[in-house]
């Protein structure tokens, strides 16, 4: 099984809000390879919609979501693109990721990584460490796949 | 293609393009949704006509975004049931989704296909990314400013009153442009209907 701690502790990081310790986790990659962050950040944010599956049944259940996900950063200098953050929640839902086939990889992590913030922002500690176990064997098994 | 034929792919169209209309008005809805709860929080504490005018039209701009957003919904239903009497089962209807509830190994069988098209997407996503450190690294700076998730600004700025709450910008204008979007569908919608009329008169002739 391939080592991915480094990024599972920067997902948690992430959720966390620990600037400090993540800023020190990115140095980490920087030495080891950011390869598969965006295996890795897919994987957490693929279960992450499915545990929030009853939040975003249905389109405006998503719209509302991404909405609110906006307001929730609004002053932090960043921000969703809608039509992708909520391609991404339907593509988790569905499998089906036509429509976001030509959006830009690097949008496609950051987008994922904001709704993380949101989607896992509730979870306990004990509670994300047993989803970072499961993000670790579904990348396992997508990386074999 | 049949005169049939070519009316339901019209309609099928129109059903289209009104789905994508309800999708549209709802996040308009939420956005202005926003903008209401945004005017409410920067008003705390303050009873001025201008505040209390827009608090009001922010709130009227979501109630009548969401109403638009409903019609649409009903006049798409309503031509998918049109179309499907004239040519049965060419157009889904909701009811017919709901009437076909998934068995159990439906349901594991969606999920598995929903985790390989994902996880495939995944690991596109991971041979496209040439930058994947740099995006990881830009959300130091998101760390920085954020606040724990689940929680929205409590800064209570008042803007500087506008000389006409209505002006561009605020939700009751974008309330408007809703409007106006559904009535440009809404004609869309009539020329549909008459494109219909033509043909069946055609047919007829």
């Amino acid at each position: 099984m391939t080592e991915r701690s480094t990024y599972l502790e920067l997902i948690r990081e992430l959720v966390k809000g620990d600037p400090e310790a993540y800023r020190q986790r990115c140095e980490e990659l920087d030495e080891k390879g950011w390869d598969e962050l965006g295996l890795v950040v897919g994987a957490a944010f693929f279960l992450a919609v499915r545990e929030r599956q009853s939040e975003l049944a249905s389109t405006p259940d998503i719209i509302r979501y991404v909405a609110d996900t906006r307001a929730e950063i609004a002053e932090t200098g960043f921000d969703l693109v809608p039509a992708v953050a909520e391609a991404l929640i339907r593509s988790a839902t569905t499998g089906d990721t036509a429509a976001l086939e030509d959006v830009d990889a690097n949008l496609i992590i950051e987008s994922e990584m904001l709704l993380l913030w949101k989607l896992l922002g509730d979870f306990s500690d004990e509670k994300l460490s047993r989803f970072l176990v499961e993000v670790n064997a579904l990348s396992e098994r997508w990386a074999n796949a | 293609m049949s005169n049939i034929e070519e009316v339901v792919a019209q309609l099928l169209t129109v059903i289209h393009r009104l789905d994508q209309a309800v999708i549209g008005m709802n996040r308009g809805q939420a956005d202005v949704d926003h903008a209401h709860e945004s005017f409410i929080e920067a008003g705390r504490g303050s009873d001025h006509r201008l505040v209390r005018t827009a608090i009001t039209a922010s709130s009227e701009g979501a109630a009548k975004a969401g109403k638009v957003a409903r019609l649409l919904a009903e006049a798409s239903g309503h031509f998918a049931a049109y179309a499907n009497e004239i040519a049965p089962g060419s157009a889904p209807t909701n009811s017919q989704a709901t009437e076909a509830a998934p068995s159990g190994e439906q349901l594991l069988r969606e999920a598995d296909r929903a985790e390989d098209g994902f996880g495939r997407f995944a690991k596109r996503v991971v041979a496209k990314a040439e930058s994947a450190g740099e995006t990881g690294k830009k959300l130091i700076d998101f760390l920085n400013s954020a606040r724990p998730s689940g929680t929205t600004s409590t800064t209570q700025k008042l803007p500087p009153p506008p000389r006409n709450p209505t002006a561009a910008g605020t939700p009751g204008d974008a309330a408007q442009a809703l409007i106006i979007t559904g009535a440009a569908l809404v004609a869309a919608v009539l020329r549909g209907i008459s494109f219909v009329r033509r043909r069946r008169d055609k047919e007829r002739d």
